[in-house]
């Protein structure tokens, strides 16, 4: 998983995260398998449309979420060696080219 | 739907949350009408104007600068702008905006005590008001809903309801149907009037203040028979992700306090591109000269603010916090170093292209409003203006609120709906949770991403090209229907891919239309700005055939006051030419 953290010893089930964040990336959930804890704790139900706005970061009562920065989306963009395209992910840069002689 | 589907009532329903919802559920309150303001996520916590929020004030003009600035809008939008809209915008502006010092939404100040103006892309006298727009909106929310307003969050629109149960219409609107984004409940709405808010159109590119904005209001009003103008200006672009790691919102702010645009030789290179308004030139001039310098050596480019004042960066980072955030996320110090600017094109209305409205607001369909990026932004139509959309909104709002209130006073009892109409809208959103397929909606915004963010697309179009990313465009809107969404959350994100798909599908047919090029819609095969044949607006509306039918409208420049001073054709450049820079 990519792009953020909760800290679930901190979390207090509160829910504003889930209404902060305007791409419906959160639950809430008490399940002991997922989170370890049998109370309300948010869990990242949908990971991979966080765009990192960090609202949920900056609303948290108890400073639980931590944003992660990362991009994860296909950028066209031009290289030294013609046009690319770069898909940023966690830890590093994978290009892949795309198709020949443009 | 597990659920008995909620039903509700109300005279005026504003779909979208942003500046011009909240201002038009307010002002309709205020004028008498019970009101459902919607969101479907929470208003002050989606949507661009919370990430980006500044207001372009002009107070106490003289009758000399309203022509000026008038002139300006005008020429800035290549004369295609709504005249009617520019006089509008400039008388209203004062009173909507003192209205928000009322509700204390707090602009930056000078240390006087005095609204501090700064400079915005698009205006050559600083004239926008900033302010971080979480704090600005949830004012506004806090506003509306002491108001009376009543609050429907986290609820999607994805239909309006006609009278007569037919698309397109003869009849008007009279409500609309959606579902919550987190049990999947379905809502329907009666309404006698509905406004739409619903923001530009863009792709998901992980970008915070456009993801959530996918054209859902474009597609409704489309559907009911709505007339769409300007979508041949919809090549968006933007600059700001920053060293290959963050899209960050709050361009138009950061070119304000005075970015500088360099290549790798640190020589500054936008004057070269844009001899008039240089780095406070447009979004999409902006990114295609960093890609035309990296195609000419000279990348990677930077966005310089090495230079400018520390008390303007502090107040860049205060008002748009998103990217204060990421400063210090990875350390970023704008005073020590200059951020790596990869540009990104896509298919989105950036500053124009959308529903055609009259100065109250109206659509051509009776019963249907339209305020803010979701219109065609009359009055800066393919132009380069930073604060003016917010404005725009603000002022739109207000006058769609009080026609809308003043409508719905007229219209004695709720419409019954057609349920004919409502079984095929609730066919249509069932039909991809019934049966598991293997395709997901994120396979749609893969392949529709990967289509309309094509370099040759983007830049260079011509006609084989065009016709080529519409053939696909049709072979993805095709696969629309074999997509499984298991739970409501991934219902929306189909929703939200069906509506950018047949908008997208709408933007080349414009494309195709204008053979010209003018603003950022560049024609390869017509490399010259047509001001003999093309001072002209491309109108697509749904025929009773439910095909899209392209007409082409002159502009009423006999009774416009700024008319254009020669009507010629003008050859397009571009730094180097564009033809030289295909091969």
């Amino acid at each position: 998983m990519a792009i953020e953290s909760i800290n679930l010893e901190t979390c207090d089930g509160c829910n504003i995260c889930i209404d902060s964040c305007p791409a419906d990336v959160l639950r809430l959930v008490d399940n002991v398998q997922d989170t370890g804890f049998d109370t309300w704790k948010v869990i990242i139900a949908y990971p991979n449309e966080c765009h990192s706005c960090s609202l949920c970061e900056m609303d948290c009562p108890v400073d639980a979420i931590k944003v992660e920065k990362t991009m994860m989306i296909p950028t066209p963009f031009q290289s030294h060696d013609g046009y690319k395209y770069l898909t940023f992910r966690k830890g590093g840069v994978k290009a892949e080219k795309m198709a020949e002689a443009r | 739907m597990i659920f008995e589907p909620q039903r509700l009532e109300c005279d005026v329903l504003v779909i979208g949350g942003g500046i011009g919802g909240c201002r038009a559920a307010m002002r309709a309150v205020d004028m008498g009408a019970s009101v459902i303001l919607n969101d479907k996520a929470q208003i002050g916590r989606a949507g661009p104007m919370t990430f980006v929020h500044s207001q372009f004030a002009c107070w106490d003009l003289t009758d000399e600068e309203k022509v000026e600035w008038k002139k300006e809008f005008v020429e800035s939008a290549n004369y295609l702008a709504d005249q009617d809209w520019c006089d509008v915008i400039l008388e209203d502006i004062p009173r909507r905006i003192e209205d928000m010092v009322d509700y204390g939404v707090e602009y930056e100040r000078t240390e006087d005590g005095e609204l501090k103006y700064t400079p915005s892309r698009g205006q050559r006298v600083g004239r926008t008001l900033n302010v971080d727009g979480r704090v600005a909106m949830e004012k506004m929310r806090k506003r509306a809903k002491k108001m009376g307003v009543k609050l429907l969050e986290k609820v999607a629109f994805t239909d309006l309801l006609t009278s007569d149960g037919k698309l397109p219409t003869e009849g008007e609107v009279i409500g609309a149907v959606g579902f919550d984004i987190i049990t999947g409940q379905m809502v329907i709405v009666s309404a006698k009037s509905v406004i739409l808010n619903t923001g530009p159109l863009y792709p998901k590119v992980h970008a915070a203040h456009i993801d959530g904005v996918t054209g859902e209001g474009h597609r409704m009003a489309y559907r009911v028979g709505a007339e769409l103008a300007g979508m041949e200006f919809t090549q968006y672009a933007i600059w700001s992700v920053f060293n290959e790691k963050f899209a960050s919102p709050g361009q138009a702010k950061i070119q304000g306090i005075g970015a500088d645009f360099i290549n790798a030789e640190g020589e500054s290179f936008m004057d070269k591109y844009d001899p008039e308004w240089g780095n406070m030139s447009s979004l999409f001039r902006i990114s295609r000269a960093i890609l035309q310098e990296e195609m000419e050596g000279r990348g990677p480019c930077y966005v310089d603010m090495r230079h400018c004042e520390q008390k303007d960066i502090d107040m860049l980072l205060k008002v748009v916090p998103t990217l204060e955030q990421a400063c210090k996320t990875f350390a970023w110090d704008l005073k020590k170093e200059p951020l790596k600017s990869t540009p990104l094109m896509a298919v989105g209305m950036g500053t124009s292209g959308g529903l055609r409205v009259d100065t109250w607001s109206r659509t051509n369909v009776d019963g249907l409003y339209a305020v803010g990026t979701c219109t065609c932004l009359g009055f800066t139509m393919s132009g380069n203006s930073g604060s003016g959309h917010s404005s725009y909104s603000n002022v739109g709002g207000y006058r769609a609120g009080e026609h809308a209130a003043k409508r719905s006073a007229e219209i004695k009892s709720f419409a019954p709906i057609n349920d004919a109409q409502l079984d095929e809208i609730k066919g249509m959103l069932s039909k991809p949770t019934e049966k598991f397929r293997a395709l997901k909606p994120a396979d749609i915004w893969k392949w529709i991403g990967d289509t309309t963010t094509e370099n040759q697309f983007a830049l260079y179009k011509d006609e084989a090209i065009i016709q080529k990313t519409l053939a696909r465009v049709r072979e993805i809107k095709g696969m629309m229907g074999n997509v499984y969404t298991p739970d409501a959350h991934e219902l929306l994100k189909w929703v939200e891919a069906r509506s950018y798909v047949e908008m997208v599908e709408l933007c080349c047919l414009a494309y195709l239309a204008r053979t010209e090029s003018r603003g950022e819609h560049i024609r390869a095969d017509h490399p010259y700005q047509d001001d003999e044949d093309w001072l002209k607006w491309v109108i697509i509306k749904s025929g009773s055939d439910q095909q899209a039918q392209v007409s082409i409208w002159d502009l009423p420049f006999d009774r416009y006051s700024v008319k254009p001073t020669k009507r010629e054709k003008i050859p397009y450049s571009f730094g180097s030419n564009v033809s030289e820079s295909k091969q």
